[in-house]
């Protein structure tokens, strides 16, 4: 993996399914369709 | 990162953002994690670091890992009371920070340049501000 995997602005952003705290399923997609999202990613839990 | 993120909610919430962190692990770490430090953002779990690589996200090399500033903020962050528990998730994971329009388009990004560098909240809503103007 290098830097010429990274993402340039105007690209689009790469839909995924992930849990939410209740376990249940959470499409990126349907959260910035609601309106502008700061996406972090953390390195862990803990 | 994500005690910073918290202490901002309310900023983000008038600048018309939300905030949503990801992170390796099930649905309970990021319950247990995010409910003590975050209650107030949106936490997501994944199993598994396809969406760290899909965003262009990699695991750190050793100067990444290990360097002089990673040090320092650890040290920075102990001073302040924060204490790890159980690591779940990929400790070697480089960070990475994105804005997303409702169009699902990236509007700005930010590639840590070690495993301890991340945004200001200050930053973030200088051009999420932008974004929702």
């Amino acid at each position: 993996m290098t830097n010429q995997n990274r993402l340039s602005i105007g690209a689009p952003a790469p839909d995924f399914t992930l849990l939410g705290v209740d376990g249940q399923p959470v499409a990126l997609a349907s959260l910035w369709a609601n309106g502008p999202t700061v996406l972090t990613f953390l390195r862990h839990f803990g | 990162m994500l005690a910073q993120l918290e202490q901002a909610k309310a900023e983000f919430t008038a600048a018309g953002l939300q905030v949503v962190a990801v992170a390796m692990g099930q649905p309970k770490h990021a319950a247990q994690f995010c409910g003590s430090l975050a209650p107030s953002l949106r936490c997501l779990a994944h199993e598994d670091a396809a969406p760290y690589y899909a965003y262009g996200l990699s695991q750190a090399n050793m100067g990444q890992l290990m360097g002089i500033n990673v040090v320092k903020e650890g040290m920075e962050a102990a001073t302040q009371g924060f204490v790890p528990g159980q690591v779940i998730g990929d400790p070697r994971m480089m960070p990475g920070t994105f804005i997303v329009d409702t169009q699902g388009i990236i509007v700005w990004r930010y590639y840590g340049k070690d495993v301890s560098d991340h945004p200001t909240n200050a930053e973030l809503l200088r051009v999420g501000s932008s974004v929702t103007a």
